[in-house]
């Protein structure tokens, strides 16, 4: 893939999965234009600070240990997205420097930044990613914090955001926190619970739970062109927009801005965009022969669905950019998998990104996910009323109804992307995965006779655990070839 | 704010612009540390593993912010062939400089950090201390930078007439030192050290401030330039007087200026504004006063300066001397966590 910047071009290598050490010496090769040319926050001008395309090296010098141990692919559009994630934490500090409001959203609520990027300069953020930072940072920092604070291991792994907005060190004093009840995660709620008591300017959304409707179900094979879509019962969508419009009231108040309908039309255009580039990349990576972007960057991708890592023009840049760069290699049939690599879908988001490596390292590949941010992922419909549309997508929320409806979800993937294998991650302590990892099996083995590897994902520094892990998936991956092979 | 930070959360917030729990303690513990492991400052100065158990030792001792890899300014001449001596107690120090002749230049061959002399003992050590405590403290690595390098490959003395009597020479010398320097800075943000460029030749105690904008500033531009390209804030140390070349400090690139015997007030209006300053507590008083006086001489400090508009670190004006005891960094440390907070 060729990148152009004015008449400077930069053109990536033979696609790779690369170290750290690696990226280090190709960063090298990057010409300054391009590091100058990518920046955040694009209408606060050029400043010393809002610069972005940095190699792992520099994330790992500020305290990012585990980056040094991950393969990363080697495009350029890649390491934007990287630099892009990875400064989240200053850009949120920067924006409230610049006088932005900086709003927390938490638990299952996905489908609310659009309504708050539609208010002038300000910018959503979910603190629930926060729990990568442990893994990235190799450390038990924010979960000593939280735990201090009463939340310890018996709780998920978010409870590093717990961590997060106590020391406040990780993101600035959010303007406004909205927090989730209802429907949503247990763990994520009593951490909520806990934030609340710290004092912070909380706003309470209430998630109806969505039962599996019957007679409103629509036959799988039918739903195959919508892979994101749920069904509902259309009398939530009501009480959905009621929790809509308290929750703009207090929009409105933080920021001292009217709720515009029409600039959330607008936001729900450009949400639609960057939802519409991330469907197409995945589509492209998963059908493609060859797997052209590695897992790692494929969650990383996902998840910008979410809030758009706190910049939404440029996260939509860089989507463009990453489907440029998928889309070329698939065309000159390069990739980063190999021909007969296992087709694997995983299940739950795995906390320890390594783990994600490990799938490519030991012949697997992705072809779908669930990664439980489907209220995120699906284009929200052109209602003339926009809180309507919001609404659906709220609804279409992985863990707000049954495991069957998310079942669905995976089932759909398997069909349309040929999986051989199936991966659900569980979270240690995480109250959903307990329950629902069974279920999940059950539902899948009634359609489907493909291998199911379930584990949970341990906590940082435990190697001998994680060692075993690596071992299941080894042994996992071989029973997918050897199936193929036979 | 209410949870308590990590030193590695109190630096990343200062780096940022935004005002952390408290002033970043971090007094210039470098051999000293080999005192509180019971180790020779020798076995210190060449063995990555002992340099890194030092250093976790010190900290552990006395909690300070960040920790410092460092055994002394002719390191990167030495991996070029100087020859140093080395004590049990003290630190390395020039014996035979490498370039003995002028025209001997052109034999000089860059170091390679990874096999050459000691380079691979900084490296071993960064990894272990990393590896150790970088999940909640900063590694920062001490750089000798090219002028003060050309000064150990060439002799001090040899090499500063070399700046009045060959001047293009001198300029070649200095290059070679950059692209070493370049070479080590480099693997030691491989392994995830911070880099903080150190350079006492270049004081005004020793050189002219012409001497240091012809000889000194441009190279250190050159590895600020470097890492800049990385996204990191560059820090250098320059020991001794540097009020004559205070104005010439930014133009060195660097975002956090470690003074020593400036005049704090004076260099906080001068500089403060655009960088942030890290001094400058005495090395002779930490280790020949009693712990009442240095408590008092950081209070007065960091009362003074924990204003600085870009940010302010306590710090030692240089490395705290071997034989400091032990009472009085503790009493440096103390001090500094109880008046230089900024909030609660």
């Amino acid at each position: 893939m060729k990148t152009e910047l004015n008449d400077i071009v930069y053109k990536d290598p033979f696609p790779a999965r690369i170290g750290c050490t690696e990226w280090h010496n190709l960063f090298g090769n990057i010409p300054d234009e391009f590091i100058d040319h990518y920046r955040y926050y694009r209408h606060c001008g050029k400043n010393e600070w809002n610069t972005y395309l940095y190699p792992p090296t520099t994330f790992l010098i500020y305290g990012s240990r585990y980056l040094r141990k991950l393969k990363f692919d080697n495009s350029l559009a890649s390491l934007r997205l990287w630099g892009f994630m990875m400064n989240e934490s200053e850009r949120l500090f920067r924006a409230k420097q610049s006088g932005m409001k900086i709003i927390a959203n938490m638990g299952d609520l996905g489908a609310i930044p659009p309504l708050i990027f539609s208010f002038k300069d300000t910018i959503p953020f979910y603190p629930d990613c926060y729990w990568w930072t442990p893994f990235l940072n190799e450390s038990t920092v924010l979960f000593e914090e939280a735990e201090r604070l009463g939340i310890g291991e018996d709780c998920c792994f978010v409870r590093a955001a717990l961590g997060a907005y106590s020391k406040l060190a990780y993101f600035p004093e959010p303007d406004l926190g909205i927090v989730a009840t209802g429907a949503s995660c247990n763990d994520m709620n009593s951490v909520m619970q806990s934030i609340n008591r710290l004092d912070f300017n909380m706003h309470w959304f209430e998630i109806p739970h969505r039962r599996d409707p019957g007679i409103y179900d629509s036959d799988l094979k039918n739903n195959e062109r919508d892979l994101h879509r749920m069904d509902y019962q259309p009398h939530l969508k009501t009480f959905v927009i009621e929790e809509m419009h308290n929750l703009i009231s207090r929009l409105e108040e933080v920021t001292g801005q009217k709720y515009e309908p029409d600039a959330l039309v607008g936001t729900i255009k450009k949400i639609n965009k960057l939802r519409g580039l991330v469907y197409e990349i995945r589509d492209i990576a998963f059908s493609a022969v060859l797997c052209p972007i590695p897992a790692l960057e494929l969650m990383n991708l996902e998840f910008i669905t979410l809030s758009a890592y706190s910049d939404l023009d440029e996260a939509i840049d860089i989507a463009q950019h990453l489907k440029d760069t998928v889309r070329e290699r698939v065309k000159n049939g390069k990739g980063i998998s190999d021909n007969d690599a296992a087709r694997v879908i995983w299940i739950t988001p795995p906390a320890d990104p390594i783990l994600l490596n490990y799938l490519e390292d030991l012949g697997g590949r992705l072809v779908g996910t669930e990664f439980v941010i489907n209220q995120s992922l699906r284009l929200l419909d052109s209602n003339p009323d926009p809180l309507v549309s919001l609404s659906d997508g709220l609804l279409n929320a992985s863990l707000i109804g049954t495991t069957r409806s998310r079942t669905k979800l995976i089932l759909r993937q398997i069909e349309k992307y040929d999986a051989e294998g199936i991966i659900i991650s569980n979270i240690f302590a995480s109250s959903h995965c307990s329950f629902e990892t069974t279920l999940i099996k059950e539902f899948i083995r009634e359609n489907y006779n493909i291998p199911i590897l379930s584990f949970d994902v341990v906590a940082p520094g435990k190697k001998i655990q994680q060692s075993q892990i690596l071992n299941r998936m080894t042994a996992f991956i071989e029973t997918i070839k050897e199936k193929k092979r036979s | 704010m209410n949870g308590r930070l990590t030193p590695r959360e109190r630096f990343g917030l200062l780096l940022i612009d935004e005002e952390p729990d408290r002033v970043v303690t971090y007094p210039l513990i470098t051999s000293h540390a080999a005192k509180v492991l019971g180790c020779t400052v020798r076995d210190y100065c060449t063995s990555g593993n002992k340099m890194a158990k030092a250093q976790i030792a010190a900290w552990k001792k006395y909690g300070h912010d960040a920790l410092s890899i460092f055994t002394g300014v002719g390191l990167i001449a030495e991996a070029f062939g100087s020859e140093l001596h080395f004590a049990d107690y003290d630190i390395p120090i020039l014996l035979n400089p490498c370039i003995r002749n002028i025209e001997e230049i052109g034999d000089l061959k860059k170091p390679d950090p990874y096999n050459d002399c000691r380079l691979p003992v900084y490296l071993e050590s960064i990894d272990i201390c990393f590896e150790t405590l970088g999940d909640i403290l900063p590694v920062i690595v001490f750089i000798p930078s090219p002028f003060t390098t050309a000064g150990h490959l060439r002799g001090i003395s040899e090499f500063l007439m070399d700046s009045i009597r060959h001047p293009e020479e001198a300029h070649m010398i200095l290059k070679i030192c950059t692209e070493a320097c370049i070479d080590l800075i480099d693997a030691c943000m491989k392994l995830g050290a911070h880099p903080m460029l150190v350079d006492p030749l270049a004081s005004s105690s020793v050189i002219s401030p012409m001497t240091f904008n012809k000889f000194a500033k441009p190279y250190l531009r050159q590895l600020t330039d470097y890492m800049h390209r990385f996204d990191l804030d560059t820090m250098l140390h320059i020991c001794g007087e540097t009020e004559e070349i205070i104005d010439d400090i930014p133009c060195t690139g660097t975002e956090l200026f470690s003074f020593d015997k400036n005049d704090p007030g004076q260099t906080k209006s001068e500089l403060g504004n655009n960088t942030r300053l890290i001094g400058n507590i005495s090395p002779e008083e930490i280790l020949m006063s009693d712990p009442a006086t240095i408590s008092n001489k950081v209070r007065s400090l960091v009362t003074q300066m924990k204003d600085t508009p870009k940010g302010f670190i306590i710090s030692t004006g240089c490395v705290v001397p071997i034989n400091t005891p032990e009472e009085n960094i503790s009493a440096f440390i103390d001090a500094s966590h109880m008046h230089g907070k900024y909030r609660y």
